[in-house]
């Protein structure tokens, strides 16, 4: 049962990291910003390249299920966690390092211009990355559950 | 008896066959990602992820540094502290060391103690110590062998190997690490090949940056053309230039954390090394400038080159001015570019010739102190100037030739 909700939450996520990168990849082509429920944004300098990077991720992910060994799906969902977490990690570290120098006069912001500045949108990377996080948490623990995650190979 | 190289590994394959017994193979989960890292289908998108973490880290961190404290620190404080100090205005010497007494910023005072301290310390450090801490944590992770893997085939094309794409990363970001991060390639040959394309094909990132806010809708055109020109001119190099491109064996290291201690050692002997050794050489390359400009040298340079760029190359007369001040900052030059006016085409020309005409002072400086351990100064810089002269007059005239047949320039 937990395996089933396992891949049900890789394919579901699968599909909403691909088409947040399809959509990166669009709007660069067009040039154009959306902003979705005043909450997420779709802007910046290197959507392309966020567009490829999540697109791929996406991809990944969606393709681990066709593989049978448990071992090799929970790498290659890690994989696609590692692409992520780079894409929304950096949106998180650019959030807090322009929060922190001040306006005008002052050195460093205020504690309302410190605040305001984590106000939103953000980058849909921001919320997929908690996302990828729990399911490569989840996918541990039933790995561990399942006693532990070596399996071996005869070599060459 | 003499065997080719594809025999020689073939007998390699049977002696390892014959003699070399494999047991079990344990694998985990961390075994089966490091082989996903140098797969094609999956290495490549993961390497463009990793290269993208990389370029935003160090637009965060230097931007941090340089545009929240260091332009503050010069402009408001150290340019007109130094104004009001320095004696003999109007002299040479404060020509020299604080440059124009009117400017009002760092970036166009063009003095050794103000431009180039600024260049040095506020733009260079910061991007230094970014790159060094992501190359730093790429190398003791395991993960930049397998890098060099999978761009190995790529690279051979033209004559150099897997670990040149070091140079070419850092170059992304700051041309004068990517310099001094030649002196891993093997042979005189790679090395100087290596300086010659990046320092002309490779935009850093402070030119990228200003690329992408003023002219957004040509930066994928101009990157893409200069792309292409360092595989070619590579192509073309690799065949003139004498010398070995070996083939290289690399042991690729199972992925792990990297250690604190370790990245601190490391990141304390670059940044050391690069107080002691660019910094001086930076400022020297701004006093040169300075020196030029005060003996009309770089005005009897705009003069003779007018022609030469309103002809062979298509572009305003007016563009010879940021081309010379690019020679002190690129960003700046592409800045002052987007003032003139001219047709979209004639700007993607001036920026690419921008790019190609000749390195930034701070990378001419690095090429000048790395050419020592790559075949002497002169040869290199000989070697470099002969190579800049061909690659600006093919690289440039072409993409006027190109505009012209498309009816744009």
């Amino acid at each position: 049962m937990k395996d089933k909700l396992i891949r049900l939450a890789i394919f579901t996520l699968g599909l909403i990291v691909i088409s947040v990168g399809l959509m990166e990849l669009l709007l660069s082509l067009t040039g154009e910003t959306l902003v979705v429920g005043g909450v997420i944004v779709f802007s910046g300098s290197f959507m392309l390249w966020r567009g490829l990077v999540l697109g791929s991720a996406g991809v990944f992910m969606v393709f681990a299920l066709r593989i049978q060994n448990p071992v090799e799906v929970k790498a290659q969902v890690l994989l696609a966690s590692i692409m992520i977490s780079i894409v929304g990690g950096m949106e998180v570290l650019d959030l807090i390092l322009s929060s922190i120098p001040g306006e005008g006069s002052r050195w460093i912001s205020t504690a309302g211009e410190f605040v305001g500045a984590y106000g939103g949108p953000y980058q849909p990377a921001v919320f997929l990355l908690p996302l990828s996080l729990i399911l490569v948490v989840a996918m541990n623990r039933n790995m561990a559950d399942h006693g532990g995650e070596t399996s071996h190979e005869q070599g060459r | 008896m003499k065997f080719t190289t594809e025999e020689r590994w073939k007998l390699i394959d049977r002696i390892a066959r014959e003699t070399i017994e494999y047991g079990g193979e344990e694998t985990t989960t961390k075994s089966i990602l490091a082989e996903l890292t140098v797969k094609p289908a999956t290495g490549i998108p993961f390497a463009v992820a990793i290269l993208y973490g990389f370029w935003s880290f160090f637009g965060s961190f230097a931007g941090f540094f340089t545009d929240g404290f260091f332009v503050r620190i010069f402009d408001e404080y150290w340019l007109p502290w130094l104004q009001g100090v320095f004696p003999y205005e109007g002299s040479w010497l404060y020509y020299i060391l604080v440059g124009d007494p009117e400017a009002t910023n760092s970036f166009e005072a063009f003095g050794m103690l103000t431009s180039g301290l600024f260049v040095a310390i506020g733009i260079v450090l910061p991007a230094i110590i970014a790159f060094y801490f992501i190359i730093t944590l790429l190398e003791d992770s395991g993960y930049m062998p397998r890098l060099a893997v999978l761009v190995d085939t790529f690279l051979h094309k033209i004559g150099l190997h897997g670990f040149a794409v070091v140079p070419m990363i850092l170059s992304l970001g700051c041309n004068v690490p990517g310099v001094e991060s030649t002196r891993t390639l093997e042979t005189k040959k790679q090395r100087f090949m290596m300086m010659i394309l990046l320092s002309i094909f490779i935009p850093c990132g402070a030119q990228i940056g200003v690329m992408l806010s003023l002219i957004p809708e040509y930066t994928g055109y101009i990157m893409l053309y200069l792309m292409v020109g360092f595989f070619v001119f590579g192509f073309i190099l690799n065949r003139v230039i004498p010398g070995k491109s070996p083939e290289i064996i690399t042991d690729v290291p199972p992925f792990r954390a990297p250690e604190p201690q370790n990245v601190q050692r490391k990141m304390m002997t670059k940044i050391k090394g690069f107080f002691a050794d660019a910094i001086p050489f930076v400022l020297l390359g701004v006093g040169l400038v300075n020196v030029l400009y005060l003996g009309g040298v770089i005005d009897w340079l705009s003069d003779l080159f007018a022609p030469v760029f309103t002809t062979w190359f298509g572009v305003p007369k007016e563009t010879v001015i940021p081309l010379i001040s690019g020679f002190l900052r690129k960003d700046l030059a592409v800045a002052q570019l987007s003032a003139i006016d001219m047709t979209g085409f004639q700007l993607i020309t001036s920026v690419v010739l921008i790019s190609i005409y000749f390195p930034c002072i701070a990378t001419f400086s690095m090429i000048v102190k790395e050419g020592r351990k790559s075949g002497g100064v002169l040869r290199v810089l000989g070697g470099s100037l002969l190579v800049l002269g061909v690659v600006v007059f093919l690289w440039g005239g072409l993409l006027h030739l190109l505009g012209m047949l498309l009816g744009v320039a």
